[in-house]
């Protein structure tokens, strides 16, 4: 179903360039730089999702995500924000103006829209991770009166009556039932289903990140010194790996960065404190009956956690996998591309940042061409892949799954 | 994945009667108390939970009833995003369930004993990327 276009031509068209000059790593850093890979990363199925995994279900959630009738006025779609030609976002717009064009109340929807990109391996989801489950989060639009606005009453609605919704439907759980909001959670755990298959291809960082795995000394010269001196900070003394972790480029956690929490219009955006309020007052997650997992396998992590006052201004670290498609940056869409960011973090406001011992964030004190060489890296993390699927399949009569 | 392992020992104290309950236990000790502590799974990635399994013994007399489990990162002074939750079974040893690494780096395991003369701390190191 998905397929890329386009995507290694850079790839190749480096490979034909002169050798340049090698950067060298010391062990440690060449320790961070493996610790990046391998990508691809296979996507766990979720258990709490009874149908991830499932190719119908996949199928049906693409075409839910697809669907403006899932709005209250038919005039929006989850894809409206979470444009795929747009990196899943809706770059470079900041925020959004919700279904019809209308405008959100003061202090509501005014974070950035997020990528999906690599959403299914998240831990948490939301700026604050309000949710503790990919299909947890999909409710929540579908329910916003602002966003989508239907709510479970006109999901099921459409799920009975439109003759490919009901049969795509069946397909998958049966006949719908009476109860509108459970029709509603297996709605979005179709959408979920569709999202978590979300994964991007494999970069100019991947293939230098593997041939330095194996010594290939050759291939590691077709990525771009630019890319080498930048990755070198961005591992080192930049201590950007710290946080952005692993594979993903992302710890799945939160942090406070010092950027300003306040609201444009008053108040402010308490980011992971408000994030774990959402999550203990939600009925969807992971230790309620909406999970369909009897063993709540995947539960500990809401089981456990634990509110603090350092959560108040902490907001969930991004990964940086196809960051460069998907600004503005920060919780706020506060910062307009990929070079202010990296002056952010040269120009770090210490007193905005609450520490009580040796500090993570530090100004990096770049110089220009060091930042951008720090930027040449990030954007070695994108390729601004095309996503194309195939058609659905026909559905005329519900069938067993 | 871990580069290091270490203890936090304490110089010539006595013999005591508390053996590993396995190979791959580590041992941390205080004044009057001696743990062996044990990971499941035994190297826990960044951002995974894990249980913590302990066993831990008063240098004299009958093991402490009541003990606490934590990690914290000290360069940082910061503990983990989590609370964890610790049951006694009924052969003493505990299991403290609700342990998570959030970032790589140096963390401590904290076991915190009340005895009749204050609190014991007991802290085993370990380096966690």
């Amino acid at each position: 179903m998905l397929l890329y276009r386009g995507v290694f031509a850079l790839g190749l068209a480096c490979a034909a360039l002169p050798a340049v000059a090698e950067v060298s790593f010391d062990a440690a850093e060449r320790a961070a730089i493996l610790r990046h890979g391998p990508w691809p990363m296979a996507v766990p199925r979720d258990p709490s999702n009874r149908v991830s995994g499932q190719p119908a279900a996949i199928e049906f959630g693409e075409v839910l995500f697809r669907s403006k009738r899932l709005s209250a006025s038919g005039g929006t779609a989850c894809g409206r924000c979470h444009d795929p030609d747009k990196a899943w976002t809706d770059a470079p717009r900041r925020t959004w103006l919700g279904d019809r064009g209308r405008p959100p109340p003061p202090g509501d929807l005014h974070r950035n829209t997020t990528g999906l990109w690599n959403t299914g391996l998240a831990r948490w989801w939301g700026w604050g991770g309000g949710s503790d489950s990919l299909w947890a989060f999909v409710i929540r639009p579908l329910e916003h009166p602002v966003e989508m606005g239907g709510g479970a009453a006109h999901v099921a609605r459409l799920m009975r009556e439109d003759a490919e919704f009901n049969c795509r439907y069946a397909r998958v759980f049966g006949a719908p039932t009476a109860e509108d909001h459970a029709v509603m959670v297996n709605v979005a755990k179709a959408i979920a289903a569709f999202v978590e298959t979300l994964v991007s291809p494999r970069t100019r960082f991947d293939e230098f990140r593997d041939a330095l795995e194996r010594g290939d000394a050759a291939a590691m010269t077709r990525y771009p010194a630019a890319a080498q001196r930048g990755l070198k900070t961005f591992v080192g003394h930049g201590r950007c790996s710290v946080c952005h972790f692993g594979p993903a480029f992302t710890t799945g956690e939160f942090a406070d960065i010092g950027v300003p929490f306040f609201i444009p219009g008053g108040g402010v955006d308490a980011g992971r404190h408000a994030g774990l309020a959402r999550l203990r007052a939600d009925a969807h997650n992971l230790l309620g009956a909406w999970n369909d997992d009897p063993a709540r396998s995947t539960a500990d992590k809401t089981k456990f956690v634990e509110a603090q006052p350092r959560n108040f201004g902490e907001f969930k670290v991004p990964g940086l996998r196809e960051a460069a498609h998907t600004r503005p940056y920060m919780h706020a869409g506060s910062h307009a591309t990929l070079a202010d960011v990296v002056k952010h973090y040269s120009e770090l406001n210490e007193d905005r940042l609450h520490a009580d011992g040796e500090r993570i964030l530090r100004p990096l004190k770049l110089s220009a061409a060091d930042a951008a060489d720090l930027v040449a890296f990030l954007e070695s993390l994108s390729t601004n892949p095309r996503y194309v699927s195939a058609p659905p399949s026909r559905c005329d009569a519900p069938r067993t799954r | 994945m871990w580069a290091a392992l270490a203890l936090g020992l304490v110089a010539a104290l006595p013999a005591l009667a508390c053996e590993a309950p396995g190979a791959q236990w580590q041992r941390a000790e205080s004044a009057n108390h001696v743990a062996w502590l044990a990971l499941q799974p035994l190297r826990p990635g960044v951002g995974a939970e894990f249980v913590l399994e302990a066993k831990v013994c008063a240098r004299t007399g009958a093991a402490p009833a009541t003990v606490r489990f934590d990690a914290w990162m000290p360069a940082h002074r910061h503990g983990m995003n989590t609370r964890a939750v610790a049951t006694r079974r009924a052969d003493g040893t505990w299991r403290a369930e609700g342990f998570l690494f959030h970032m790589p780096g140096a963390w401590q395991f904290l076991v915190e004993v009340d005895t009749a003369g204050g609190r014991e701390r007991l802290t085993l190191d370990l380096e966690v990327d």
